[in-house]
């Protein structure tokens, strides 16, 4: 069952949310496969739930999620800002939710954005870029935009890895 | 009126706000030296004018223009800059305007008052709603057609309840009643609501819904209704209520009693 998660969690979902706002066929990908139950360690989940569980496991960690918890509308926004690949800038080239085009998160796209981050790290291009450049996504501190220009120049940035 | 400036130079942001407090006392002015907080704000707060310094580290004035516009579409963009060339870079942002430092009162004076977009002064309405008779959405003209049924009474719940934030809870029970598995409601509504963003997005009419954390409610300056100018004018209106109201909806009976009555006062008046 975990390949049938891993598969279904790859470029086809990561495609869809890139087409999601220009394309009725994106969406219903989207939807599909955000609502297929798979079992996953004995128990029946949505692959909607998997990616909520692996976001706040990878994300939402400093915001005192609990093991095997999953991600809801203010996890994710509160750790979308913190996203950027292979350097911590407020470009577009840079800043995940920007590059994206993410500039509001909320209870109708929260779940979105985290699949977006997981299938793009599991088979979009951050994972093609991770193999071919060594660019990753790196993950800096909470709320960035509330730093000191100092602050965030030394914040602490780590690497996210699936 | 709302308006931001985020100005690199202490100086020049206390020249330039000085200018707008005389200019428009009651406008809520919010000042940043730094993009990021700026940013931060905008997300929480309608802006309708923004000054922005070119210089800005981190995120310059153009790239910060691009993002407030993404979050506010009808704003109206001012780029304050050292160098006349940057004029072309702010045409191409559709900025409202630009400004050449060292500022002048009467530049800025004149920007405000030759605004793109004028705050709560837009003439024309892209959407309109029904509710006498049936309950239909237009937008420019054309009803709107959304991929669930529902999605559409999502947005009759939220005009009938005229501006007041409405929570998924509340929106659930107009739905369904007290009909089936609220958790199974709830992912069903959550569907709905990114189907009511979705058309929203694609006809850039996002505007007209104000969400919060778990509740939404119709921007009731951004539309037009038949309800709202019946209301609002009484008996000078366009439109007038003759007992139909929102006649596909069975929750909307209820309002029925409200609207007779206000209807037979007017005719006693």
């Amino acid at each position: 069952m975990d390949e049938e998660r891993q598969a279904r969690i790859g470029k086809t979902l990561y495609d869809a949310i890139c087409y999601f706002e220009i394309s009725e066929d994106a969406r219903e990908d989207y939807y599909r496969i955000m609502d297929t139950e798979i079992t996953a360690h004995g128990r029946t989940t949505t692959i909607r739930e998997q990616i909520l569980r692996v976001y706040s496991m990878l994300f939402c960690e400093d915001l005192g999620a609990e093991a095997g918890s999953i991600a809801g509308p203010d996890e994710v926004e509160a750790t979308a800002d913190r996203l950027y690949i292979g350097k911590a800038d407020f470009d577009p080239e840079h800043w995940y939710r920007m590059k994206y085009h993410f500039p509001i998160i909320d209870d109708d796209n929260y779940d979105r954005f985290a699949a977006l981050v997981i299938s793009d790290l599991k088979a979009g291009p951050l994972h093609e870029a991770m193999m071919e450049q060594g660019d990753m996504l790196l993950v800096g501190e909470l709320n960035p935009l509330s730093m000191s220009e100092e602050e965030r120049q030394n914040q602490k940035v780590r690497t996210a890895v699936l | 009126m709302n308006i931001l400036a985020v100005i690199k130079t202490k100086s020049v942001l206390t020249e330039l706000t000085d200018t707008l407090k005389q200019a428009y006392p009651d406008a809520m002015i919010m000042t940043y030296t730094e993009s990021p907080k700026a940013l931060a704000a905008a997300r929480d707060q309608q802006i309708d004018v923004a000054f922005l310094d070119e210089k800005l580290p981190e995120i310059d004035g153009l790239l910060l223009g691009r993002y407030l516009r993404d979050l506010h579409p009808n704003i109206n963009l001012i780029l304050v800059t050292k160098v006349r060339a940057a004029a072309y870079d702010a045409m191409l942002l559709r900025s409202s305007g630009c400004l050449l430092l060292p500022l002048s009162k009467k530049d800025v004076e004149k920007e405000m008052r030759e605004l793109r977009n004028p705050p709560g002064q837009s003439k024309h309405k892209r959407v309109y709603a029904q509710t006498f008779g049936n309950f239909e959405i237009f937008a420019d003209g054309v009803p709107v057609a959304f991929k669930y049924t529902k999605t559409k009474e999502i947005l009759a719940i939220l005009i009938n309840n005229k501006g007041v934030q409405t929570t998924n809870g509340e929106i659930i029970a107009c739905l369904w009643e007290d009909d089936g598995d609220p958790k199974v409601k709830s992912s069903y509504l959550s569907n709905l609501r990114q189907d009511l963003q979705n058309t929203l997005t694609t006809l850039k009419l996002n505007d007209i819904i104000i969400k919060q954390r778990g509740s939404m409610a119709i921007a009731m300056d951004k539309i037009d209704c038949d309800l709202y100018e019946w209301l609002d004018k009484k008996k000078k209106s366009r439109y007038q209520y003759l007992g139909d109201y929102m006649n596909q909806f069975s929750w909307a009976e209820l309002v029925h009693a409200e609207l007779d009555e206000i209807s037979y006062a007017l005719d006693e008046a």
